[in-house]
């Protein structure tokens, strides 16, 4: 009966040993217990004993192979026993008894299949040896992992042998692993919750994909503080009339007339659309969700700041459509409550820009070379710099502050 | 050492197999009348004069009763071989091969052996629909039988000499046009003689050839098929393709372990059958490596085979649905250049 000689696993992280060198040579006998060979593994160097008395044969990797753990290196016959034939081609010519030795075919006999299945092990040692680096990956994997710029090297596979599957492009992409959290002592570890775990992955994908910048600009928001004032006066159910409603209205009067921002990356080209579609951000108890204002171009400020509040009340008890919460092809995030005045708001992907809007505050301004109060709000603009480069990003930004100043220009 | 084509080698066999061993005797249609042909195909040509008419049995044309008979008389401790001149009469004796031949041992608990040769030519060869078939998927299916396909004249002779020897009941398929020596244009030219040596050996089943060695892309291809894809890796290799290409050289058993072992080494395979495409044997080799091989596939495992219609008898129309070596270039290329 033969035994294998299997490369133990001993706990080495890699999975892999490597061959040091052989104490015994084929055909040698050996006695339980004894060392067979040295390896190397990311953690110690260690001698592989034999497990059963007999006689070497079948050496198949030589010194300095790597192999995986549990691989059959060798094997261990009883004295007079034929050694069972390897379990992978080993080389031209190939003789077995029951068959002579032929001269070789006139039709080109490059070498003998050996006829016995190989394991695993052995085919992924064949695959390392003839494609080096090559990540064991399943083919969904490694297509979200191309879709997210996620490198297979970095991964570490869950499946079986340490194939990366899709679970594992997933945890990489919000850099957890919920199934095996870590404990340590003085903190606790609460896993994502739905809404999180789609925040966390689509801010992931967002950081990872689009090259980012932010532009900033400072306005003159007195125009439009008055504005306000005067729709609110002017305007019946209209006293809730928000700055946002106002800042909706111009980013898509701005996307109307330079819709480059209009759009978004995809297939490696730039999908322009022809609606404007603006996305809220909006501050729930769950997290952050982004309901879509349809078609805000041809929407009156009125109308916005509706159904604005109809989608804030309904996003803050949780009870948007599906429908309600996709399709945005422009965000806008005013974080102007908080008494913020700029920040570097993050492109909500798979939209191509976002336009963060500071709070309204009094503040001294140069007005005809006169220092004098007046009221101003930061403006940033961030933007997938695949899609289009600072100048005509910063004229999108200039124009918005335009109409921010000027907003009798919206009706121009 | 001596050059035969596989009908020569096949004979040599016979009469190896015939001259060792008593029990074996040959049965079929015509296959050693006085001025005859040696069957359909030659193979048995002159064994008749050297044997006689008791080992070499003339039949009447009933596929039922050739295999029946081979069928019986295995059971009851001879070795024959049997011949149905066409692989497409074999369905004549269905019954005799599936529910019989293949079943004996298993019903009687291995009591009764089965020991016979089934020969069947196969091949599109000008011949029509209802002599032009490769079904070998067919009875690879079946559990009893195992399978051999012999591409080569040295395979061919070691090949039917295990047949005999097994006390399973053994199908080779051989392949119309292989027959001959070659040289002609219908076989792409090639030279199908092999070296024979003059001493006795034998193949053992379940053992692949690896017929050219490359990187880039394994094929796996019996009979004809191995043969058009050996061409198809030439003019590949003249762009730089390098391919391997595998002859299973038995479907019954399989040598999974060469053909993983180079989808190890390459990520790529390509598969090539006569048969047409739905259930062929091909699908059979596809679910296994995309099974045991799924994590050393750099690309879809792809099929060749012919398309899915019975073989048309105008020959424009066969050389179509048959897979060339053009079409095998192509995909392969497709394949190889991540085009699939």
């Amino acid at each position: 009966m033969a035994v294998d000689v299997l490369i133990p696993n001993a706990g080495q992280t890699s999975g892999e040993a490597t061959i040091l060198r052989w104490l015994k040579k084929p055909g040698d006998s050996v006695k339980i217990g004894e060392a067979l060979l040295e390896v190397e593994t990311d953690k110690a160097t260690m001698e592989v004993e034999a497990t059963a008395a007999g006689v070497l044969q079948g050496v198949r990797y030589e010194t300095g192979a790597v192999v995986p753990v549990l691989t059959a290196v060798a094997v261990i016959v009883e004295a007079g026993e034929r050694p069972k034939p390897p379990a992978r081609p080993s080389g031209f010519p190939f003789k077995e008894e029951g068959e002579a030795l032929s001269p070789p075919a006139p039709i080109r006999h490059a070498r003998r299949g050996g006829g016995a299945q190989p394991d695993s092990g052995d085919l992924l040692a064949i695959m390392r040896a003839h494609r080096p680096g090559r990540a064991l990956a399943s083919p969904l994997a490694r297509a979200l992992a191309a879709d997210t710029g996620l490198a297979l090297t970095a991964v570490t596979g869950s499946g079986p042998r340490g194939r990366i599957m899709k679970r594992d492009t997933q945890s990489e992409a919000i850099g957890a692993r919920p199934s095996q959290p870590t404990t340590e002592p003085g903190s606790r570890w609460i896993p994502f919750s739905a809404t999180r775990r789609t925040i966390a992955e689509r801010m992931a994908a967002s950081w990872r994909e689009a090259p980012q910048v932010t532009l900033t600009t400072e306005a003159d928001a007195e125009a439009l503080a008055r504005l306000r004032a005067q729709f609110q006066i002017d305007l019946p159910d209209a006293d809730d009339l928000s700055y946002t409603d106002l800042f909706v209205k111009i980013a898509a009067a701005a996307l109307r007339e330079q819709p480059q921002l209009n759009a978004r990356v995809e297939d490696g080209g730039i999908r322009l659309f022809d609606a404007i579609h603006i996305g809220l951000a909006v501050d729930t108890e769950r997290g952050l969700v982004v309901p879509v204002i349809r078609e805000a171009d041809r929407k009156g400020v009125a109308q916005i700041a509706r159904e604005r509040r109809d989608l804030a009340e309904r996003a803050r008890g949780g009870r948007l459509r599906p429908d309600e919460l996709s399709g945005g092809t422009f965000t806008l995030t005013n974080l102007g409550a908080f008494e913020i005045d700029a920040f570097t708001p993050i492109v909500n992907p798979p939209e191509g820009a976002v336009l963060g809007v500071g709070r309204i505050v009094k503040k001294p301004v140069v007005r005809d070379d006169e220092l004098r109060p007046g009221m101003t709000v930061v403006l940033s603009l961030t933007f997938d710099h695949r899609l289009v480069d600072g100048g005509p990003a910063a004229r999108f930004l200039q124009r918005i502050k335009t109409l921010v100043e000027k907003p009798h220009l919206l009706i121009a | 050492m001596k050059r035969l084509s596989i009908a020569e080698a096949l004979r040599e066999a016979m009469r190896e197999e015939m001259q060792r061993d008593e029990r074996v005797f040959l049965l079929g249609e015509d296959i050693g009348i006085p001025q005859g042909f040696g069957g359909a195909f030659t193979v048995t040509l002159g064994l008749s004069d050297e044997f006689g008419h008791e080992r070499v049995v003339d039949t009447p044309i009933s596929e039922k009763a050739i295999v029946g008979a081979a069928v019986g008389a295995a059971m009851m401790g001879m070795r024959p071989i049997a011949d149905v001149q066409y692989s497409d009469f074999l369905f004549c004796a269905a019954d005799e091969i599936v529910n019989q031949a293949a079943k004996m041992t298993y019903m009687s608990g291995g009591t009764v052996k089965v020991p016979m040769v089934l020969r069947a030519p196969v091949g599109a060869t000008n011949r029509g629909a209802q002599h032009a078939q490769s079904p070998e998927g067919f009875f690879m299916h079946v559990p009893g039988w195992k399978v051999a396909v012999p591409a080569t004249a040295y395979d061919a002779k070691g090949l039917l000499k295990t047949a005999v020897r097994d006390d399973s009941p053994v199908l080779i398929f051989e392949h119309k046009r292989l027959y001959g020596k070659g040289g002609r244009k219908e076989a792409g030219g090639l030279d199908l003689t092999s070296d024979i040596p003059d001493e006795e050996y034998c193949i053992p089943f379940g053992q692949a050839v690896i017929r050219r060695e490359g990187s880039d892309l394994t094929v796996v291809a019996t009979l004809l098929m191995m043969h058009r894809s050996l061409a198809a890796a030439d003019l590949l290799a003249q762009e730089g393709i390098n391919v391997e290409v595998i002859d299973p050289r038995t479907l019954v058993p399989f040598d999974d372990g060469t053909v993983l072992a180079s989808v190890a080494k390459t990520g790529k395979l390509l598969i090539v059958e006569e048969d047409n495409l739905t259930g062929g044997w091909g699908a059979e080799v596809a679910a296994r490596v995309a099974d045991a091989g799924f994590d050393l596939l750099d690309a879809p495992i792809k099929r060749l085979a012919s398309y899915d219609v019975p073989m048309p008898f105008a020959p424009v129309l066969e050389n179509f649905v048959v897979p060339s070596v053009e079409r095998i270039v192509e995909m392969a290329r497709a394949i190889v250049k991540g085009k699939v």
